[in-house]
């Protein structure tokens, strides 16, 4: 154990104040392959949106293999409330998008539990008219949608190295599936593996 | 790597709107899954910040004993395996405090009210991990438990706690096959590697039966923990379910498994073969009932390592105050030395 580990730890009785200042909670998206859409993995606290990136780039980056991230403050966000049912939109009137508002990124859950994944973008003067006209167009078996103006969302670098390219089998299931299998089979008989296995979550294998 | 807790419901539902409560339990009854912008029952609330806060804090100080062990792991692969699932645990600590902010209690109160021991941390983190095998045991057994717990509660109502499972089972699948390898490459060792694995194993089975918890109360299907989809399978169900799994393993890799005695450090000072641990007819393993007695002494803070795991927190903290006040607000003064 290392010598810091084996002191004796002795504290003032009250814990130091808390730190001031602003820390902001960011909502980041993933995309795993290029021109795929940016999926929901999750929120970060960061005091601002360059480290928000950043912090992004290390812990959502290196779950799974990753392309892009795109990182927003949450307070960016107008949404629909999140339905019961899918929303069937019936006022499909749609005006044309004028070049010169603000473009907007449009996203939808499809049911409840679920992620918000990028469906597309739009512009529209303000956020009211960006959710309507949202709604309109990629409602459709939606049960919540969600838009953004696409000036607050930061995006790493097209090609920028996030997912490391050297083997990252350790860490992944699937880096051990075979070997694991292979070393139960010589104690084991192959029944009682796969009744074993069944526990596992195979989604990841 | 954790269970959740059992989520004490301190208020009574009854005190709620009953139309509202009404109308939030049939869409629970139909396997609606409840988001943050809806009603719910202060209960829920509170039970629900109550499970994901334990849960954060689980990951949190689950990654302390296994963080010790980075520096001495047998091989590189071993080591970038060991680093990747403790910055995954931390990781699962974020997301999991994100989940709990929504619920209305901030990051900072959660951080420092576990520091403080105001609030908990899975039990099972309070016992030593005195080798490398028991590193492979934590990855296997308790992995093993989290991913089984994890996987129901995956199925339940809360849909930010669902997704949020979602992702951390993931990397769940990881650390336990990680282990696995590691209890399999250990018990195909010298004898000196089995015996030291079968000493790991004789420490963690105890803590891995308890892992899910006291047992049941009569009628708890009913209370609202389960009535409203918080947990889904009850604490003995999965207990027995996770014998079935790792008793026919452990004997089959040539492990034992023993009814223990341990000292106040948490290593085995008497054991005898648990004559339980058989299949009955119906393919359920038999095991001897955890000692919950030490398992209630433990949750009190008087385990083999809760004054250790939690000091250990706190001086992280404390250590670490300069950073979050330089992030937050520019003031670089440096800390006072460790």
């Amino acid at each position: 154990m290392s010598k810091i580990r084996q002191r004796n730890f002795t504290f003032a009785d009250e814990l130091p104040p808390h730190a001031d200042g602003v820390v902001r909670s960011y909502v980041v998206y993933t995309a795993r392959k290029d021109d795929a859409p940016h999926r929901y993995a999750g929120y970060l606290n960061a005091p601002d949106i360059a480290l928000a990136v950043s912090l992004a780039c290390e812990h959502y980056g290196q779950d799974e293999a990753c392309t892009g991230i795109w990182v927003h403050d949450v307070q960016e966000i107008t949404e629909t409330p999140c339905a019961m049912e899918k929303m069937n939109p019936q006022d499909t009137s749609d005006t044309t998008d004028c070049e010169s508002d603000p473009a907007w990124v449009v996203f939808g859950q499809k049911r409840r539990g679920d992620i918000h994944v990028e469906l597309a973008s739009l512009r529209a003067a303000d956020s009211e008219s960006a959710l309507s006209r949202a709604v309109a167009r990629h409602g459709g078996g939606m049960v919540q949608i969600r838009v953004v103006p696409h000036a607050s969302i930061h995006a790493t670098e097209p090609g920028q190295l996030i997912w490391r390219t050297h083997d990252q089998t350790y860490r992944m299931a699937r880096g051990y599936s075979k070997s694991v299998r292979m070393k139960w089979e010589a104690v084991r008989k192959a029944e009682d593996i796969d009744e074993y296995r069944k526990d596992d979550i195979k989604d990841h294998f | 790597m954790s269970g959740a807790a059992n989520p004490v419901m301190p208020i009574d539902p009854c005190q709620e709107d009953p139309e509202k409560l009404a109308e939030f339990e049939a869409n629970i009854a139909n396997g609606v899954l409840i988001e943050p912008g809806d009603w719910m029952p202060e209960a829920y609330r509170v039970g629900m910040l109550r499970m994901s806060e334990h849960h954060a804090n689980s990951e949190i100080v689950g990654a302390l004993p296994e963080g010790e062990w980075i520096t001495r792991a047998p091989s590189l692969r071993r080591k970038l395996a060991l680093t990747a699932k403790v910055q995954d645990e931390v990781g699962h600590g974020q997301m999991l405090y994100r989940v709990s902010q929504d619920l209305g209690k901030s990051r900072e109160d959660m951080l420092r009210d576990l520091c403080t021991g105001k609030t908990k941390y899975h039990n099972c983190f309070n016992y030593p991990a005195p080798t490398w095998a028991d590193i492979a045991m934590i990855q296997w057994l308790i992995d093993g438990a989290a991913i089984m717990n994890q996987k129901t509660l995956a199925d339940g109502a809360y849909g930010p706690y669902v997704r949020t499972m979602h992702r951390i089972n993931m990397e769940e699948a990881f650390h336990f096959k990680s282990g696995e390898d590691m209890v399999l490459t250990l018990m195909s060792g010298t004898k000196k590697q089995k015996q030291m694995t079968q000493e790991a194993f004789d420490r963690w089975w105890g803590p891995s039966i308890m892992f899910f918890g006291p047992p049941d109360k009569p009628g708890c299907e009913d209370m609202p923990p389960m009535r409203w989809r918080m947990k889904i399978e009850t604490n003995d169900s999965l207990r027995q379910r996770f014998v079935n799994r790792f008793a026919p393993a452990a004997r089959d890799l040539g492990l034992v498994v023993h009814v223990c005695e341990k000292n106040e450090e948490g290593f085995v000072t008497q054991k005898q073969v648990d004559e339980l641990c058989t299949p009955d007819e119906d393919g359920n393993w038999g095991f001897t009932t955890p000692n919950w007695d030490e398992f209630f002494k433990v949750i009190r803070g008087n385990g083999p390592c809760n004054a250790h795991r939690l000091a250990l927190r706190r001086f992280s903290y404390e250590q670490g105050a300069w950073v979050r006040r330089a992030i937050a607000s520019g003031d670089t003064t440096l800390p006072p030395a460790a």
